[in-house]
């Protein structure tokens, strides 16, 4: 097993305590730890986001996606998010779980779960948290199709 | 003045390498070394020290710079 995590808890004048579990993994992703992680007794909403690899993209069949990531980065953007999820809802608990390497159709890549007293702030504050996620936090992502291999977003330079 | 750069992605496939030392002139800025070193800096972003700077960020002898091409998270 390869993983590498990090937790965090802030102190709040308005909310007790936030935790945030940030986890980088090689492993497959078990939802039921982010979802542990989150549930507390206060909380009646739990939302979470799963983002699995689809069998096709724009049309051509996908074998596999390598998922690369940088470390450091990672941590201090996905903990920025955190901290604006908990500046624009009541939330309670983060837990962000992020798969590396390689990846095969129907596997995890990322895993996003958020608790709250009502579910109105889990759930949207788990839409702003995959949006931001997706724009913000350097991960990248080799797609390996029957046709060609390529980065994601990636067009060669010259 | 002497630069750690870090390549990810289609940026270590490039340049077949994950990360290296370099020497540059004092005046150099991201967006200078990487046309110096990938030939181009359109599309990049750039962290020093693991966080994100401008591309014109004043950089120091020793620091860590990092070309973070286009994400692709979620």
């Amino acid at each position: 097993m390869s993983c590498a995590t990090v937790t965090y808890s802030h102190l709040f004048l308005l909310w007790p305590v936030v935790n945030l579990l940030i986890k980088l993994t090689s492993d497959p992703i078990l939802c039921e730890e982010a979802l542990s992680y989150v549930r507390h007794a206060s909380c009646g909403a739990v939302s979470m986001f799963e983002g699995d690899i689809r069998n096709e993209n724009t049309g051509d069949q996908v074998l596999s996606l390598e998922y690369e990531v940088y470390e450091n980065l990672f941590h201090k953007e996905v903990t920025r998010i955190g901290d604006e999820l908990k500046a624009k809802w009541a939330i309670h608990d983060i837990a962000v779980i992020q798969r590396v390497g390689l990846l095969q159709v129907g596997d995890a890549g990322i895993v996003i779960c958020i608790s709250s007293a009502h579910r109105r702030d889990s759930l949207e504050g788990l839409a702003y948290a995959i949006e931001e996620f997706k724009k913000r936090v350097p991960v990248w992502k080799k797609e390996r199709t029957t046709r060609n291999e390529r980065w994601i977003n990636w067009t060669p330079q010259s | 003045m002497k630069l750690r750069v870090l390549f990810f992605a289609a940026l270590r496939e490039q340049m077949k390498l994950s990360q290296a030392d370099y020497e540059f002139d004092n005046d150099a800025t991201p967006s200078s070394v990487a046309k110096q070193l990938l030939g181009f800096d359109s599309s990049l972003l750039f962290a020093v020290n693991d966080e994100v700077v401008p591309r014109d960020h004043e950089l120091r002898d020793g620091d860590v710079l990092a070309f973070i091409p286009p994400v692709a998270g979620g």
